[in-house]
């Protein structure tokens, strides 16, 4: 008997329906990403809660005015925006929700921004359909879209300091003296006094620039060790947190347990997930990377083969890619959405699978910060070939 | 007691569950070896027994049940080879098969002997729940002794009782819903079936009665009783004070969402009946592909998809996607987020495969 994924019928009261209904089922997602939610909130302290909260209120504005225009508007429902705002409010940097900028930024308003995207996104959700049509994600769709606009601004350059936890904020932070990144971790290392944290560079920007042939290394030469072991913060500092990351994203930890939770729930697919990370680290381990940066950059498929990389390099610089990259994010949270994913487990499978090796090669030579969201983007597009195609075998 | 229609007789023997509410004296304890005391020899082949049994009005055509005289007036592509008794329960709530079993068990032996011996079958099955109520357990058991008949338990949960996860969970074979179990060779009744096929060989009584099961959710009890057919369903709330102003009666689980209506009688069809308050009408959402239906789905069908052809009326999508494995046992309409009619749909897309099939 294959089990259902809700209350046991023989417990039914009087209805032969399990009570369960659209607002308890996005609700039961909600429950999911408390675990990053909550893990962002600490690391990148309450602007990012401001972030958030910007952002619902964006969407709920957006909504309900959207919500009255034609039949579209009719599909449109506040537990499922909220939803989508959630993810997308997870996917912002906690800088964005700043009256002023310090130092660099000179001084730009940027708090609109989580407030546009939450109208923007209500938006895109009216135009593709609304609740469980379309197989193009709106929170993907209205990332990329303010991305392509307001690229620096996105990018995350601060983590708070252990110690200025939840209360820090994050603008106040001070530039590393001559290092790209602190090489100490997180749990040990103190910022300087008066200031909440350090402003680095994010992992991502090191691990694209190296793949993709941008870097320009100081001495006309980076080989993939010293990629490792000098412009990379420490592996742990990614997978507990303490690292500039998008908000939902500065854990990974956070994030598995947040997919566990809706595992557990059977809200998600388990080979979703599971499959896509485990295909896109084969696929970081096959696909060409540079074994060094020179002035004639080469790039080697299964480059841990060589003798200059090796097996411990190669590894470690696939597990740098899926931790520092929205691998995980997208995977539990992302892929595993119903309009998105396929019925079939067939076809989930494969679309897993084309996501692995999408997700991989667009991290490695387009952007490791957007390479995982255009490939789920692109794959979803296959989805009604995939139904189409691939129906699950009848028992009789 | 005076007797009129709308007051019956009403007796109940202190030892058992059932209230009769028919005229008819209980059967003995011990029935008559097969086709001896009625004077009648046992058939010699199966349409032979589906005659004898039509004459003397024995019936069953349920969701536990197929179509008894169906089964035996088939020409099955292969020789019967198991006879079949399908003793769970498809509500735990009302545990009738069981209750049946255990009151009628000579009867119910008697007749899945006369079945085994006019089709030839090799062996005898008899499928009792896990959660068979430990007493009847036990009868059932003991009246199986010395017999060729050999129990199985088996996990009752909804829906196995029905006949088409029943044959596939004991024999591996497949059956499709509304196909007769005897083109895979075996013969398929329930509990009560085969306590009237018993009393109608072994005594050539009648099948004027049947037992039946009422769970009344208001109250949370349930009733037993041996009702006449004909009888209204108005009549038997009555006799167990079940208020008829707020009764929405169900056939069988209450997930199959088949309504009755009180003014209806009783035709030895569906057995157990719930009485429940009216449902309050919801307006479905639109589907959230969440995929609850497809993976709760017994049969591993896609009910959302048969929804979608089911309202473009597209009966070849329908057929793809395995609309005549569906046992139309309701779980994924049960498990709705948006509440769709899912189970509707695939009853639309039948009815209109049913009238196409005719043109």
């Amino acid at each position: 008997m294959i089990p259902a994924a809700t209350r046991n019928p023989k417990a039914l009261t009087i209805l032969p329906h399990s009570g369960m209904n659209v607002r308890e089922y996005f609700s039961l997602h909600f429950q999911g990403a408390v675990f990053p939610l909550t893990a962002g909130v600490i690391l990148f302290g309450w602007r990012a809660a401001a972030v958030i909260m910007l952002v619902f209120l964006g969407t709920l504005a957006g909504v309900s005015i959207w919500r009255k225009i034609g039949s579209r508007g009719a599909q449109m429902n506040y537990a499922h925006a909220l939803w989508l705002a959630t993810l997308l409010a997870l996917m912002l940097p906690a800088q964005l929700a700043a009256n002023h900028l310090k130092g660099e930024y000179g001084g730009e308003l940027t708090w609109p921004l989580p407030l546009a995207a939450g109208l923007l996104l209500a938006m895109f959700i009216w135009l593709l359909g609304g609740l469980g049509s379309g197989r193009i994600h709106p929170v993907i769709v209205t990332y990329l879209f303010i991305a392509a606009l307001f690229w620096d601004l996105l990018i995350p350059h601060v983590a708070l300091d252990h110690n200025r936890l939840l209360l820090g904020d994050v603008l106040n932070s001070s530039p590393l003296p001559a290092q790209l990144v602190e090489k100490e971790p997180w749990l040990t290392r103190l910022a300087p006094p008066g200031v909440d944290g350090q402003r680095e560079q994010p992992a991502t920007e090191s691990l694209s620039k190296y793949t993709s042939g941008r870097e320009k290394p100081a001495r006309g030469w980076l080989p993939l060790q010293g990629l490792l072991r000098d412009n990379l913060p420490p592996l742990e500092d990614l997978i507990i947190g303490g690292r500039p990351a998008p908000i939902g994203m500065g854990s990974a930890v956070a994030v598995i347990i947040g997919g566990l939770f809706l595992l557990y729930r059977g809200v998600i697919d388990y080979r979703i997930p599971m499959i896509i990370v485990l295909v896109e680290f084969a696929a970081l381990l096959i696909l060409p990377i540079p074994s060094a940066v020179t002035d004639h950059t080469q790039w080697h498929w299964l480059a841990m083969r060589r003798s200059d990389v090796g097996w411990a390099a190669g590894i470690t610089f696939a597990n740098y890619e899926i931790m520092a990259s929205p691998t995980l994010f997208m995977a539990f949270f992302l892929a595993t959405a119903g309009p998105l994913r396929p019925m079939a487990r067939r076809a989930r499978t494969i679309y897993a699978i084309l996501i692995g090796v999408g997700s991989a090669a667009l991290q490695l030579y387009m952007d490791a910060s957007v390479g995982p969201y255009i490939a789920l983007l692109g794959v979803s597009l296959l989805t009604p070939v995939m139904d189409y195609r691939f129906n699950p075998r009848p028992l009789v | 007691m005076t007797t009129s229609p709308s007051n019956p007789p009403t007796s109940k023997d202190s030892s058992s569950i059932f209230r009769r509410l028919d005229s008819v004296a209980p059967a003995s304890d011990k029935a008559a070896p097969a086709g001896a005391e009625a004077g009648h020899g046992l058939p010699t082949n199966l349409p032979d027994l589906a005659d004898r049994l039509a004459a003397l009005n024995v019936q069953a055509d349920r969701w536990a049940s197929p179509d008894l005289q169906a089964q035996l007036r088939a020409t099955p592509s292969r020789p019967i080879d198991t006879v079949l008794c399908n003793i769970l329960d498809e509500n735990s709530e009302a545990p009738l098969e069981a209750h049946v079993a255990a009151e009628f068990a000579p009867d119910l032996v008697g007749g899945l002997e006369a079945l085994a011996k006019v089709s030839g079958a090799s062996r005898v099955l008899a499928a009792i729940g896990h959660d068979c109520p430990q007493e009847q357990a036990r009868r059932i058991r003991d009246a199986f002794v010395g017999t060729r008949i050999v129990p199985i338990v088996l996990r009752s949960d909804y829906p196995q009782p029905n006949p088409v996860l029943l044959i596939h969970q004991i024999t591996r074979r497949h059956v499709r819903w509304g196909q007769p179990p005897t083109d895979q060779g075996i013969v398929l009744l329930d509990a009560a079936a085969a306590v009237a096929v018993g009393q109608a060989v072994n005594l050539a009584k009648p099948m004027m009665s049947v037992p039946l099961a009422i769970h009344d959710y208001t109250h949370r009890a349930t009733h037993y009783a041996i009702a006449p057919l004909g009888m209204r369903w108005r009549e038997l709330l009555d006799a167990f004070e079940i208020s008829t102003e707020l009764a929405e009666l169900r056939a069988g689980s209450p997930l199959r969402q088949i309504r009755l209506s009180i003014d209806d009688v009783i035709t030895g069809g569906e057995l157990m009946l719930s009485a429940s308050w009216p449902e309050p009408r919801v307006v479905p959402d639109p589907c959230i592909r969440c995929s609850w239906c497809v993976e709760g789905c017994p049969v591993r069908i896609r009910p959302e998809a048969l929804l979608d052809a089911a309202q473009q009326e597209d009966l070849y999508t329908a057929g793809r996607l395995g609309l005549d494995s569906c046992i139309e046992c309701g779980i994924c309409s049960y498990v709705c987020p948006s509440h769709l009619p899912l189970l509707k749909g695939i009853r639309v897309l039948r009815k209109s495969q049913t009238g196409s099939r005719k043109r």
